[in-house]
């Protein structure tokens, strides 16, 4: 990978960034809510502390101060109080993530890996039995809306069977000690991840298995098999990780999706991370909290993006050699 | 990977496993006993001078002390911290005595100080759940434990003084400006139990304080677990991870009411909740901006004849509750309103296009809306985003398009629609209401001086009605002792408020709960036989509740032996697979 | 050019684009996936038609239930059994058909205007106005989705047609991305390049020439987009952000879920708004891909 192609990586994810930053800010400008709702009827609180609280919140003075403003919080993290708790966002935020990067990191792992698995093997034997059966598989998966899966498993593995529980985060106010605790949280995780992985593992395996395909009629494969290659060995050296470049950047993209799909996940599962948050933040007008969850997720998706970029510059000689 | 690796893998994971049973065993050891409580509406604040929804009002009644309490049974007056108390020839004055042996969860003793220094600054500072009880009462010390509180009018409400009782040691730090914004997060407690965990969002964890004064609870610890849908708490009360619910989906409770899911019972408790649509009159002493159609009393009585209460009770209720004809002034049914079956509104439309049509608001223009002078009648229909009390919009803009009023409906969250009351600018709004037990607050919200006429301050008359005769029965009634007169006075408030309309009452309606009756007893409702077990008035169930007969409480066990059987079967799969693989691959070489 | 020239011009366009048509509908036909997806599709779309002969539009009014009983298994008289409030379940799901397609179709008109507009030019022009238009596309491209036409849905509202706007707002940016790659590879190709040679003008180029050479592309992938536009409607009902005085059949799930219908097994209010949904996905996603095969012959394998 030239330092060309970092750099021009490196810049690209930062302006996509701050341009996200700056839709961000005009984004919730238009939405026409009153800052002080929480307040109002409620306490009497004087024009001194009205117009502190409205300074405080960065909504006084022309648009470019407030742009000033906010660009000023956004870079010290400084996202504001949330109108519905009135405390900080940065640590309503901060208390949550781990839930949700325990969620979305497990199901994205298990999704990738799954997903990748029956994408190669299925392209690696076309037409096979394996083949049709998990495409149409995942088709149907894909054809899924999660919270349909999620209704369907809390209700019926859930609160059937007992054997998970129905949502939650833990057992609340139970010590089972430091291992005890950590087995806790993932009896709790398992439906949302199932929820969740199963969710996207059908874009996963389809992406892999086009890509497979794709690369198996490349004649150098052709050729190699022709030659009398071992198949495991064509497949593990040659196929699989030529199939997997393309795949990378587009799994990169969809991992926009399964933020997405936390959302409703984490609804269906009363999952106390940052996807409830944002459903919750949305149904309260709850802006600042928005605006920090919705560029936090951006981020992210940024990040994400950027990795894969980073990969695909490892892995494929053509970047390094071209760029 | 080699077949060992995999051996060995599979070998780590059945320890692992073992590892857990080990530890799965001391779980069920614990006796501690742990309430745990399933809500689908989270805190809006701990703090007392802005906080407002019941689940608030929850925490506070277990946690913060106040003067006097209520019976279970009839809400009547209680010792509380005040142990006696004595009254002057002309009831204006009331000196109570406090109990001495009272400490503050922290160890600080709670006196007289802190019961005066919460009632004059609520007072000044105006704080919302205190306003309109001690609207007309100032407090002074007059010594550690006696307090005199005078009352500028004959009170009825009095020697009852309920207000919640903050500690002084901790509120004094706090200023005017920073009060607001606090958290109240202190967990200084003077109730039965005291905070000790909360996680916005997830839950909030309560245990038995120990410099409690009061009734010794029996239960060491309340937990509220917050649900997003009332169908997953439903469930987790069904596998036993709840031992109470509050919000039962109408369906599931009809068929937990008819015994027929086993070990749970359903509570139906009504308390005076009722929902209603407030119609903006545009009182001229407010700032209220709504539909000129509205001002004409006959219009408003028009929208109540349009609307079919039974049906929404029998649809949207499942018959859990009941038509509303007025506001719902008390906890207490005896103080509903009276009037005669064939008064009382029902679905007529008939009747509402009659009235309307008399009122001058007839469809010109032929284009399915009524109108007059030019003017078409299209509401501004302000609905509620979130609502325990059941969607009635869809069916209400129905009615109404039936009788040629058009609605245009926005949906906002509860916060926003409190400011767009504040500045009354509306003509129709969804909102609902729990009333005190003493009908005083809810009557004083429908005077004049609630009007808003600032929408910075705001206030609660959300009809933006101001009519004399009700102003002037409402002075009445606040100064009237003698409880037989006052609830004719009441009656006759009622009437007027009925007459002008400017609410469209809509049905009282039940809280439907569910608990396991296999782990506990003692279920007391306030009041009795009729009010609900959960978000009573002064909550005392928790005091009351005890384990169901001599069964411990099990629990966790076995959910662990099945995570060690899915981690086993996991590993299995694993194993197998790449097993299968490996001589597939074999094969084909 | 005189008139009868121009008549058998047209005449032989329209002769080209009807072998073309057949070509692609015999591929079509030997497709299976693609054939079972247009079958599916048709049971829909008349699904969707035929609302009027299955239920009056009345008995979708919140008070049609009146008189029926609440959570009613099917029967006679109510083929998918009744709601919550005692209304028939099929004439909200035949109902909600059309309101799905509907939002499904105007958001990928919408993300395919933008798309290809965004597309063509990007592809078509050099330098910085090519620059920015990609720098754009990769802003759409990355910003995660279902945030963002949830936050635009509050910004714009919850009607049908702004749910429509918003969803095809948020999901133009791919179709951008691969139309602008199609332009690329027929700007080089040889009839492009002397149309351009002969001193046609851009716009000439790009209707004539590279329009119809991308033509194809764009339907392929339009039939992609309208299924995760469906999905993202009924996910927005489903967490109660849609219109909740229509229909779909996001929110008839939602109704589901809110009344307790999974744990009363009245599988006859779940089952068929999901199976629904899932159904009209597969058939456009089955479709789709066929159509993105016949098109692009480097595909030919999938």
């Amino acid at each position: 990978m030239s330092r060309r192609y970092l750099i021009k990586k490196v810049i690209g994810a930062f302006l996509t960034l701050s341009a996200v930053v700056v839709f961000n800010f005009f984004l919730f400008r238009i939405v026409d809510r009153d800052p002080l709702a929480k307040y109002r009827g409620r306490s009497k609180l004087t024009i001194e502390q009205r117009e502190t609280m409205i300074r405080r919140m960065g909504l006084e003075g022309s648009k470019w101060d407030q742009f000033t403003v906010y660009i000023k919080s956004v870079l010290r993290l400084d996202f504001g109080r949330s109108f519905d708790s009135t405390q900080p966002v940065l640590g309503e935020i901060t208390a949550r993530l781990p839930a949700t990067l325990f969620l979305v990191g497990v199901s994205t792992l298990l999704t990738i890996c799954v997903g990748l698995y029956i994408g190669t093997k299925a392209g690696w034997r076309r037409g096979s039995r394996f083949d049709r059966t998990s495409t149409s598989a995942t088709m149907v998966l894909y054809s899924t809306p999660e919270f349909f899966f999620g209704m369907l498993l809390l209700a019926f593995i859930a609160g059937r069977t007992g054997w998970f529980p129905t949502g939650g985060l833990r057992d609340v106010g139970a010590d089972y000690g430091f291992v005890g605790n950590l087995i806790d949280r993932m009896h709790h995780l398992v439906l949302p991840t199932v929820t969740l992985t199963l969710g996207y593992l059908g874009s996963y395996a389809l992406i892999m298995r086009t890509s497979m395909i794709e690369t198996l009629g490349e004649d150098y494969l052709v050729t190699a098999r022709a030659k009398g290659l071992r198949d495991s060995e064509v497949m593990s050296r040659h196929a699989v990780p030529n199939a997997l470049l393309p795949s990378v950047s587009l799994i990169a993209i969809s991992f926009g999706f399964v933020i997405g799909g936390a959302i409703t996940t984490e609804t269906v599962f009363s999952y106390p991370g940052l996807g409830l948050a944002t459903a919750n933040a949305i149904s309260n007008n709850d802006l600042p909290m928005l605006q920090a969850l919705f560029l936090l997720a951006s981020a992210a998706v940024i990040l994400f993006n950027f990795i894969a970029d980073l990969v695909y510059g490892l892995l494929d000689p053509r970047v390094r050699r071209t760029e | 990977m080699g077949k060992r690796t995999l051996r060995v893998l599979a070998t780590g994971a059945l320890g692992f496993g073992l590892l857990a049973a080990g530890l799965s065993s001391n779980v069920s050891a614990k006796d501690n006993l742990v309430f745990s409580v399933g809500v689908t509406q989270d805190i809006d604040s701990l703090n007392v001078s802005v906080g407002y929804l019941v689940m608030d009002f929850e925490i506070w009644n277990l946690t913060l002390p106040s003067l006097t309490d209520m019976a279970a049974e009839d809400f009547s007056i209680l010792p509380s911290m005040a142990e006696s108390w004595t009254g002057s020839e002309d009831g204006l004055t009331w000196t109570y005595k406090l109990r001495s042996d009272m400490k503050w969860s922290d160890g600080e003793p709670m006196t007289a100080d802190d019961v005066v220094y919460t009632i004059t600054r609520a007072v000044e500072e105006g704080w919302v759940n205190h306003t309109a009880t001690l609207a007309n009462i100032t407090a002074t010390v007059i010594d550690a434990r006696t307090v005199e509180v005078v009352s500028a009018v004959p009170d009825p409400k009095l020697p009852g003084l309920g207000v919640y009782i903050l500690p002084k040691h901790i509120y004094e730090k706090i200023s005017t400006e920073d009060l607001p914004n606090y958290p109240a997060d202190d967990n200084v407690s003077g109730g039965s139990f005291q905070i000790v965990e909360r996680k916005e969002g997830e839950f909030i964890r309560l245990a038995r304080n120990p410099n409690w004064w009061g009734k010794e609870p029996k239960i060491d610890e309340v937990i509220f677990r917050l649900y997003e849908t009332a169908e997953a708490q439903f469930n987790a009360l069904k596998a036993g991870d709840l031992d109470a619910i509050d919000d039962v989906p109408v369906k599931i409770f009809t068929s937990v009411a008819a015994g027929e899911v086993e070990n749970l019972i359903g509570v139906a408790g009504n308390q005076g909740s009722f929902s209603n649509i407030a119609i903006n009159t545009s009182c001229a002493t407010g700032i209220g901006n709504g539909h000129v159609a509205l001002k004409d009393p006959k219009v408003r009585q028009a929208i109540n004849w349009a609307i079919d209460r039974q049906l929404l009770v029998d649809k949207l209720l499942n018959g859990f509750g009941a038509p509303a004809m007025s506001i719902v002034p008390s906890a207490n049914p005896a103080f509903d309103i009276k009037i005669d079956a064939a008064e009382a509104y029902s679905y007529d439309p008939a009747k509402a296009n009659a009235l309307l049509d008399e009122a001058g608001w007839k469809d010109s223009n032929s284009d399915g809306v009524r109108d007059k002078d030019g003017t078409e009648l299209k509401l501004r229909y302000f609905d509620r985003s979130t609502s325990g009390a059941g969607d009635t919009t869809p069916f209400i803009t129905g009615w109404l398009k039936d009788v040629g009023i058009a609605t245009d409906v926005k949906t906002l969250d509860e916060d926003s629609l409190i400011a767009e009351q504040s500045k009354s600018d509306f003509d129709l709004y969804t909102w609902g209401w729990t009333p005190y037990v003493d009908p005083d607050n809810m009557l004083s919200y429908f005077t004049t001086s609630q009007v808003p006429t600032d929408p910075e301050v705001g206030g609660y008359n959300d009809g933006n009605w101001c009519n004399e005769e009700y102003d002037a029965l409402y002075v009445k009634q606040n100064a009237e002792l003698d409880p037989v007169k006052r609830a004719e006075l009441i009656q006759q408030m009622h009437r007027v408020f009925y007459d002008e309309a400017p609410y469209a009452a809509l049905y009282k309606y039940d809280n439907l709960q569910a608990f396991r009756s296999d782990r506990w007893q003692n279920f007391t409702r306030q009041p009795s036989n009729v009010g609900p077990v959960l978000f009573t008035n002064t909550s005392p169930v928790y005091r009351d509740l005890e384990p169901a007969g001599s069964g411990g409480i099990s629990g966790g066990t076995n959910t662990m032996v099945i995570v060690i059987v899915a981690l086993a079967v996991a590993g299995g799969i694993v194993v197998a697979f790449a097993s299968r693989r490996k001589k597939s691959a074999d094969d084909r070489q | 050019m005189s008139e009868s020239t121009g008549t058998t011009f047209r005449a032989m366009t329209w002769a080209r684009r009807r072998t073309a048509l057949s070509r692609v509908w015999r591929e079509l036909r030997h497709d299976r996936p693609g054939f079972i997806g247009l079958l599916l599709l048709s049971g829909f779309g008349l699904f969707a038609l035929s609302a009027p002969l299955i239920a009056d539009r009345s008995s979708l009014l919140v008070a049609s239930g009146r008189n029926n009983p609440d959570l009613a298994a099917p029967s006679i008289k109510f083929l998918l059994g009744t709601d919550e409030i005692g209304r028939d379940v099929l004439a909200q799901l035949v109902w909600g058909s059309r309101v799905s397609l509907f939002i499904g179709l105007f958001a990928t008109v919408v993300a395919v205007v933008i798309g290809s507009v965004v597309g063509l030019a990007a592809g078509y022009t050099k330098g910085k106005v090519s620059a920015v238009l990609l720098a754009i596309d990769d802003f759409f491209l990355v910003v995660p989705f279902l945030p963002l036409a949830i936050v635009l849905a509050v910004v714009l509202g919850r009607s049908p047609v702004t749910l429509s706007i918003v969803i095809g707002v948020t999901s133009w940016a791919g179709s951008a991305r691969l139309i602008r790659a199609q332009v690329l590879t027929l700007s080089e190709r040889a009839y492009v390049e002397r149309a351009r040679a002969l001193g046609a003008s851009s716009w000439h180029v790009i209707v004539r020439h590279v329009l119809p050479g991308v033509a194809p592309l764009i339907i392929a992938n339009a039939t992609l987009i309208v299924p995760s536009a469906i999905l993202t409607e009924s996910t927005l009902s489903f967490l109660g952000f849609g219109d909740r005085l229509s229909p779909s059949w996001g929110k008839l799930l939602e109704g589901a879920q809110s009344s307790g219908s999974i744990t009363l097994n009245a599988w006859w209010y779940y089952l068929p708004p999901g199976l629904c949904i899932i159904g009209i996905v597969l058939a456009f996603t089955l479709l789709g891909r066929s159509l993105e095969r016949i098109f692009d012959p480097r595909l030919r394998g999938r």
